[in-house]
């Protein structure tokens, strides 16, 4: 509850900030939309040469790329925050963070709530419904369960990587390039990832699970998903969130020795 | 009861050599030379509820590593510190919500907003009911006279009254204690001057124990009835301001001016010569001899006039600064 | 003293490769993926598509970079006018500044394409020779100056606000698109092509790797080449007028 109310003021302060620098917000949206518009026209013009892409149809291989979408644009409407850390923690701000009687983990994750991104999820979630509805198979309210359930396991693992990213940064105290690395690097998420070699595919799946995060609620909905790579994802999930939490207490720790 | 104590409080840090140039940035991926620093070395004292404390100290002194410490922000390498009842690096939330910072050189308010934005966030962090939230902070505008600008984006706020909003949001939550690192710094003789008028009356009225670390002396001769000296990680001094300046005061200074011209080698032999000029000279002489030297001199020499000065306090503080090095 | 920096932050350096190593594997595996079945595809054969994001990955420290320091920044906090009160050229100061950092990720991107080239062997075809070999290092050339350039000119846009960084990612996915970094541009539809080709982005990447895989009707050489220096001249007169005019303000508000 309290923290509700404290990220509701965040969130407050964070609008207020766009609010004042309008045409800096309006640029980030246009940014990302050409980002999404590129990608998109990319996808649709592979089609243009050929009737099915790694084994899928266009409006298939358009749900793996809306869902891409869907969990990157989350997580960057949340987290944004992590993206100031390391400049926070330079600064000093962090000090301040670790005086208050408030999770600083709370604090640096939720620093910053991105309003437009949250509203840019709502064209990515029509034409995701839209896509939907243009599928071979028949929709289910079991195949939506399906999805929402893996989103939200994409989304804890999302949580784990953004957490992991303020482990490093409080580490080397370096800039936040590790999280730039990371969004960089999920832009692999928006195609089927079935294109990659199997070696890859396990790479992206534990190493830097980012099939699990973007491509398995996809899958999960077109019910392609064996109940062993259900439980795979679970675990993965689990072990992401629990080690990036116990990492991120040890680098509290690290941090308030070496410190200055 | 003290309501902080510090018991054989050391901080050591460890760091890495760095040369410059292209070859040794080469050397440094493989191999990196430790160092270590000890910025606090075995500090005690106990500071009582209600006390003003300043820590005096030249940069780098560590005064800054002990408030860290004191509010958690840090874990010291050995030793002890309880604060109201509690070891502050365990960042117990009960802890938390009774003390506060301020440091001069950073901020915690947000750059791009008015101050009131922060001055709610905080509301919430620390869950400030809304009538005392109303309450204090009708009361602490009014006593830095600020109400008119809370509402401005603090970018646009001049250090001083940044210095005063930063006060405000430190203190919204009535803390038991206050910690304030450099909080004069930078700013103009007024702003100082409004600064501390205002933490004098604060610690008067609501009896909050402030403990300020600056390296001007003004701040703590005006402020603090107690004194903690830090150099080179070690506690020099604790005690008055007075007794202080008993202990290692020994001098006075004789401004004498004269009718006619005297030569120098004259007055050498009263005391110390620090400024001449033929009809006027500046004199260092020991305390005890004051008295003596000052009645010689007008028996001796054509006085025109005879004022005795105590030595500058700042100057005091340097020689402590160095003498302990 | 720009190349001691770079390796210091090794960290920095190590995750900045291995994220253009992962985009260029995503590449690689997307198009041969799409090319397995009939061994072309949009014109090119698999092989050419290959060389096409191989070139890519090794053109891009050539063409793109980071204005390392930040001019934006440097404007926004005022250190700008230290570089006033120096007698170089604000601009060839930033260019040689960054040039330290472009050699490092050249040297790093040229010993990643020959490593992927040992282990995947394409047999790359060195289609062109002579002149069009000449013509690509002047396309190439002239996309590396268009870069730095206009990305100078985004910049400076900092004198006149401050919220000149959405800005920056504005250009940085346009620019990372429309040159032809994902894909051979001429895949999309003609009217999305025609687009393209009006802007000049497609002269950094997808025009000197076209050339360099011979892919360039003969009859449109010339009428490219002109395009690129009239692109450079529009690109050299803009960088002037903003300068100059950037300047005036901000002398004017007197930091």
């Amino acid at each position: 509850m309290k923290y509700l109310r404290v990220w509701k003021q965040l969130t407050n302060c964070a609008f207020s900030t766009y609010a004042s620098n309008r045409i800096e917000s309006a640029t980030f949206l246009a940014a990302k939309l050409m980002r999404f518009g590129f990608l998109g026209l990319m996808i649709i013009s592979l089609f243009r040469f050929t009737a099915t892409f790694a084994g899928y149809t266009r409006y298939e291989a358009l749900l793996f790329f809306l869902t891409f979408n869907l969990v990157d644009v989350l997580s960057q409407a949340l987290f944004r925050g992590i993206y100031l850390f390391a400049r926070d923690v330079n600064r000093g701000n962090f000090d301040f963070a670790l005086t208050k009687p408030v999770s600083p983990l709370f604090l640096s994750l939720l620093r910053l709530t991105d309003i437009l991104d949250i509203i840019f999820l709502i064209p990515i979630i029509g034409l995701l419904l839209y896509v939907i509805t243009q599928l071979a198979i028949p929709i289910t309210v079991a195949m939506m369960l399906r999805f929402i359930f893996f989103l939200a396991v994409g989304f804890i693992i999302s949580v784990s990587i953004h957490i992991l990213s303020a482990v490093m940064t409080l580490w080397t105290l370096e800039s936040d390039n590790v999280i730039w690395f990371y969004r960089r690097a999920t832009v692999v998420g928006a195609f089927p990832p079935e294109i990659l070699a199997p070696g890859w595919q396990l790479f992206f799946t534990f190493v830097l699970p980012i099939i699990l995060m973007m491509s398995f609620p996809a899958k999960a909905l077109l019910g392609i998903l064996t109940p062993p790579q259900t439980f795979t994802a679970l675990a993965v999930a689990a072990f992401f969130f629990g080690g990036s939490l116990l990492l991120w207490r040890a680098s509290l720790k690290h941090y308030s020795s070496a410190s200055s | 009861m003290p309501i902080i104590t510090v018991n054989n409080l050391s901080k050591t840090y460890e760091y890495y050599r760095k040369q410059p140039g292209f070859l040794n940035s080469l050397k440094s991926l493989w191999h990196r030379e430790k160092l270590f620093t000890e910025a606090v070395k075995k500090i005690s004292f106990a500071i009582n509820e209600g006390e003003l404390v300043g820590f005096l100290g030249p940069n780098g002194a560590g005064k800054t590593t002990t408030l860290k410490m004191l509010s958690g922000i840090i874990y010291p390498t050995s030793g002890e510190a309880t604060v109201l009842g509690y070891t502050p690096w365990q960042r117990q939330r009960e802890c938390q919500k009774q003390f506060a910072l301020v440091m001069g050189q950073k901020n915690q308010l947000w750059w791009d907003l008015p101050a009131m934005e922060s001055f709610i966030l905080n509301k919430e962090i620390y869950e400030v009911p809304d009538e005392q939230f109303k309450a204090s902070l009708d009361e602490l505008l009014a006593l830095l006279e600020i109400q008119d600008i809370v509402d401005i984006p603090v970018r646009k706020l001049s250090l001083g009254q940044r210095m005063k909003c930063e006060l405000v949001a430190a203190l919204l939550h009535s803390p038991k204690v206050l910690f304030l690192d450099e909080p004069t710094i930078g700013l103009d003789v007024v702003s100082q001057k409004n600064i501390r008028e205002f933490l004098k009356r604060y610690n008067r009225d609501k009896k909050t124990t402030i403990i300020l670390t600056s390296h001007y002396m003004e701040d703590v001769e005006a402020l603090c009835e107690r004194i903690i000296i830090i150099n080179h990680g070690t506690l020099v001094y604790d005690g008055g301001l007075e007794k202080l300046l008993d202990q290692y005061i020994d001098k006075k200074m004789l401004e004498i001016t004269f009718t006619e011209d005297v030569p120098k080698q004259t007055l050498e032999n009263f005391g110390a010569i620090k400024e001449y000029t033929p009809q006027r000279v500046l004199l260092e002489v020991p305390k005890e001899k004051t008295k003596e030297v000052a009645s010689k001199i007008l028996n001796d020499l054509p006085v025109d006039d005879v004022l005795i000065n105590e030595v500058p306090i700042d100057e005091v503080i340097r020689k402590i600064f160095t003498a302990t090095k | 003293m720009s190349v001691a920096k770079q390796l210091a932050y090794r960290l920095n350096l190590l995750l900045g490769r291995f994220q253009s190593l992962i985009i260029l594997l995503l590449l690689y595996f997307l198009w041969t993926e799409v090319s397995r079945s009939t061994g072309q595809f949009a014109g090119l054969t698999s092989t050419e598509l290959v060389s096409y994001i191989l070139l890519v990955h090794l053109l891009r420290p050539v063409v793109f970079g980071s204005l390392s320091a930040g001019v934006a920044d440097e404007i926004n906090q005022g250190i700008f006018s230290t570089y006033l009160i120096k007698p170089m050229s604000h601009f060839w100061f930033c260019y040689w500044r960054e040039l330290g950092e472009r050699t490092v990720l050249f040297g790093a991107a040229t010993i990643e394409v020959l490593i992927i080239a040992f282990l995947i062997k394409p047999t790359m075809p060195l289609t062109v020779a002579g002149w069009g070999l000449v013509l690509f290092f002047i396309s190439l050339l002239i996309a590396h100056f268009l870069y730095v350039l206009l990305s100078y000119c985004i910049h400076l846009l900092a004198f006149w606000s401050r919220e000149a960084t959405g800005l920056r990612f504005l250009y940085y996915w346009l620019v990372e698109f429309s040159s032809g970094a994902y894909f051979p541009l001429h895949i999309v539809a003609p009217a999305a092509l025609l687009l393209l080709k009006i802007l000049p982005f497609n002269l950094m990447l997808y025009t000197p790797v076209m050339l360099f895989l011979g892919k360039v009707p003969a009859d449109t050489l010339l009428s490219i080449i002109l395009s690129q220096f009239g692109w450079l001249a529009v690109a050299v007169i803009l960088t002037a007028v903003i300068w100059k005019r950037g300047l005036r303000r901000y002398s004017g508000e007197g930091i």
